[in-house]
């Protein structure tokens, strides 16, 4: 699934059947090289991170237990959740210092959240090549 | 090989693998000698960001591309200060800037005054980053020589080991057959003098 068509979903409670907000940002962790939340919009209140183990990605709604599902984030997922280490549209460095491109988007598994490839341009870049995800650049493994 | 102007290096980007910039490129380090490049001085981004704040060891540098200079983590930086005072003597030569000064050839004669430094990076397990010529503005002496065109700046190919003190540089005479203009033809012409005078890797 590319993370351009997961934005936008709707996230759904299953306890109440209400609707508790909009997927807005994938939040991806480049050590475990896996979407580990997805911050959404339109959520009233401070609680607007939904880890990813707390929820099913359907094709036509995301769906989690409750509103108490929603984090605020801290620590190291604050960190990730920074909006300065968004990954779309960063530029794309590899370790011999050159630039790729920008990423244009991101196939992950709507299972486990794993990165497949990082779109760049043109060219798809393997998941397992991620090595860092910063304020400057996403940074990849040489080809 | 891929040569390059030392001044080329400059502002350019130091980069973390956790994809954080850690500074720019302000100046180039050389090793006592001047035959290769020893360290980056790095400094903060953005223009009133001042000197250099830290020294990039070449042999931290993970990878060198055209976009940035990268790292495997900040850290692997120590402070300028720091870096010069333990190479001691050394690095006040290698340190030294050698833009200006007089090119001498061994049979004494003035050819010009360095304008750049060229350096090749030679791709293998590991980074290497050997000077290996100048970049020189030359004297009328010069002149008769082929290549050198009014007002132009030449290339001259040196060996691995040279002699090279405040004041001037000695390159051997038979560098001159070697002189050109053009960078991207410079590699062939060091690889060419270092096979026939020694010194190639």
């Amino acid at each position: 699934m590319l993370i351009s068509d997961g934005r936008g979903r709707r996230v759904v409670s299953t306890n109440s059947a209400e609707t508790l907000g909009i997927v807005d940002t994938f939040i991806v962790d480049p050590e475990l090289r896996r979407v580990v939340a997805v911050e959404l919009s339109k959520v009233a209140g401070r609680f607007t991170v939904l880890p990813w183990e707390r929820l099913a990605f359907g094709a036509d709604a995301v769906t989690t237990g409750g509103i108490t599902d929603l984090v605020v984030p801290e620590g190291y997922l604050a960190v990730l959740a920074d909006r300065h280490h968004a990954v779309l549209g960063k530029r794309v460095l590899d370790t011999a210092g050159r630039e790729l491109g920008s990423v244009r988007d991101v196939d992950i598994d709507p299972t486990s959240g794993a990165v497949i490839s990082l779109l760049v341009g043109d060219v798809a870049v393997p998941g397992a090549a991620l090595i860092g995800i910063g304020t400057y650049a996403v940074v990849v493994a040489a080809a | 090989m891929t040569v390059l102007r030392a001044s080329e290096l400059r502002r350019r980007p130091v980069v973390t693998y956790a994809g954080e910039a850690a500074g720019v490129v302000t100046d180039v380090l050389y090793a006592t000698g001047g035959g290769s490049v020893a360290a980056f001085a790095v400094g903060h981004r953005g223009v009133l960001s001042g000197g250099a704040q830290f020294a990039l060891p070449w042999e931290h540098v993970a990878g060198f591309g055209p976009a940035a200079v990268m790292i495997r983590a900040a850290d692997l930086m120590v402070p300028i200060g720091t870096y010069l005072g333990a190479v001691g003597d050394d690095a006040s030569a290698g340190a030294r800037d050698v833009t200006g000064s007089t090119v001498l050839t061994d049979t004494g004669e003035a050819i010009g005054e360095v304008t750049d430094i060229l350096v090749a990076l030679v791709p293998g397990t590991s980074l290497q980053a050997d000077v290996v010529g100048y970049e020189i503005a030359p004297s009328p002496s010069l002149a008769g020589d082929k290549p050198v065109s009014r007002g132009a700046r030449v290339l001259i190919p040196v060996p691995d080991t040279m002699a090279v003190s405040a004041q001037h540089l000695v390159v051997p005479d038979a560098a001159r057959a070697y002189l050109t203009e053009d960078l991207g033809t410079f590699g062939q012409s060091v690889a060419q003098f270092r096979a026939q005078f020694g010194g190639g890797r």
